[in-house]
């Protein structure tokens, strides 16, 4: 049984993958290298950052005609309306403005108007804004990429025993039930500590605007204002679920509706 | 004469109050999570392939230093570069990044043209103090010593937060990319 772990910096945080399984430790040091080729190729099309990426282009065009999306971006906006319409817009990728105006994130010379996700238009990988918004998905694409780089080392190679992507907290791990997860969480006083839980489901992931990152913010789509401090942990069965609905569990409105429609608990820690 | 026993007295306390500190600092459960990645080799090659490589360590100047540090704005702590060098001047080198409470151990791979071709983590360790809350936890540690309390990977598997940030890393790759901008370019 051979283990195989790397980790390098990516999607802004440090990314490891590791491995486990009755294979040489080549062959499995070849599956985490297509894993992590996945995750760059996501991060150079979905990143707000980079100015090149497939995101700005779309920012930049979709007010004035339909672009065209990969289908990496056209299942993560999919995902993103769909939380959007389940939550009355508390989850929103629209928000990137107020982020950009209070220098947060770089502008790239875009305008927004006070429009929101309605605005958004998809219709296949087709996508049209009918208002001026810029889309961030800064708060689901890091988890839509470890799901694809978890997906790839599935369809590699099935029988491993353990998978585990792992992009700064927000993990998917194969081998989950019966495992321990540390959940990082602020301290009154700053700093972090931990707080070990069962896992509850396949994936994990947890917000902490404010904290340890002075740029991580959480913009509350209802006042538009941003906010730090509080802090979510979310097990679901894909880490782009995860991911994604820390944010709502941030603003308090995960409700068991909700977190049944994707399957979805709300970490508890100290209960 | 009963001066003297109360002196004699007092000092042995004082003696049994510090060895009652020091074992009070000793099992404090700090605690620490660490990971190996890979190995100096490892890492170079993941990077590098099979390219072969040659140890050229550098010591840097209090010049190049104060240059690198200028030119990065991070503080160059260590003035001795665990550097290995291709033919084709591709670089390799060794370091350690420190941040608030992670200490990384980390390769980086430098083309000749001065690119980044590659940052691997080879072993990274996170320190929590005490700051760690389980009841089930505490009662598995009951009467144990402190050593189980150090080997946190054991019982958890992961860790779940969004505070692990890539900055003293990132920071780390741009002193050693200036570095070779100002001294192994040359070399």
């Amino acid at each position: 049984m051979a283990v195989f772990r790397r980790m390098t910096p990516m999607l802004g945080t440090m990314v490891e993958v590791e491995l486990e399984g009755d294979a040489s430790e080549g062959a499995l040091a070849e599956v985490a290298a297509r894993a992590f080729a996945r995750m760059a190729a996501i991060q150079a099309r979905l990143s707000w950052h980079d100015e090149r990426s497939e995101l700005t282009a779309l920012n930049r065009a979709a007010r004035r005609a339909a672009v065209t999306v990969s289908d990496d971006m056209a299942r993560v906006l999919r995902a993103a309306l769909a939380l959007s319409a389940h939550t009355d817009g508390l989850y929103d990728v629209t928000v990137a403005p107020a982020l950009f105006r209070a220098g947060h994130l770089p502008d790239h010379g875009l305008t927004a108007s006070r429009a929101n996700w309605a605005a958004i238009r998809l219709d296949g990988n087709a996508v049209t804004f009918t208002h001026d918004v810029a889309i961030d998905l800064g708060g689901i694409a890091k988890g839509y990429a470890v799901d694809a780089a978890y997906d790839v080392i599935t369809a590699a190679a099935p029988e491993l025993r353990d998978a585990c992507v792992n992009a700064g907290g927000d993990l998917r791990r194969k081998a989950w039930t019966d495992r321990q997860v540390g959940l990082r969480r602020p301290r009154r006083w700053g700093g972090t500590r931990l707080v070990a839980h069962r896992m509850l489901g396949a994936a994990v992931a947890t917000s902490a605007p404010g904290r340890g990152s002075p740029s991580s913010r959480w913009i509350d789509p209802r006042t538009g204002r941003r906010r730090r401090g509080g802090a979510a942990s979310v097990f679901a069965p894909t880490c782009m679920a995860a991911d994604a609905l820390t944010k709502v569990a941030l603003a308090g409105a995960a409700t068991p509706d909700l977190l049944d429609r994707y399957g979805a608990r709300v970490a508890r820690p100290g209960a | 004469m009963t001066k003297r026993s109360d002196a004699f007295d007092r000092r042995r306390f004082l003696r049994g109050g510090s060895v009652l500190l020091a074992a009070g600092l000793v099992w404090q459960p700090k605690l620490a999570w660490s990971k190996t990645y890979a190995s100096a080799d490892e890492a170079r090659r993941a990077i590098w392939g099979d390219k072969a490589f040659r140890p050229a360590p550098i010591e840097l100047t209090k010049d190049q230093m104060k240059a690198i540090k200028k030119a990065s704005n991070v503080r160059v702590r260590n003035g001795k570069l665990n550097a290995f060098r291709a033919d084709d001047g591709s670089w390799f080198i060794l370091d350690q990044v420190i941040g608030k409470h992670e200490y990384i151990d980390i390769g980086v791979g430098i083309g000749a043209d001065g690119a980044v071709a590659g940052v691997e983590v080879l072993e990274y360790r996170e320190s929590y103090g005490h700051e760690i809350i389980h009841p089930n936890w505490r009662a598995q540690f009951k009467g144990r010593g402190p050593q189980e309390r150090l080997e946190l990977n054991k019982q958890i598997q992961n860790i779940s937060g969004a505070t692990l940030s890539c900055r003293h890393v990132t920071d780390g790759v741009n002193r050693l990319a200036q570095t070779w901008d100002i001294v192994l370019k040359a070399v």
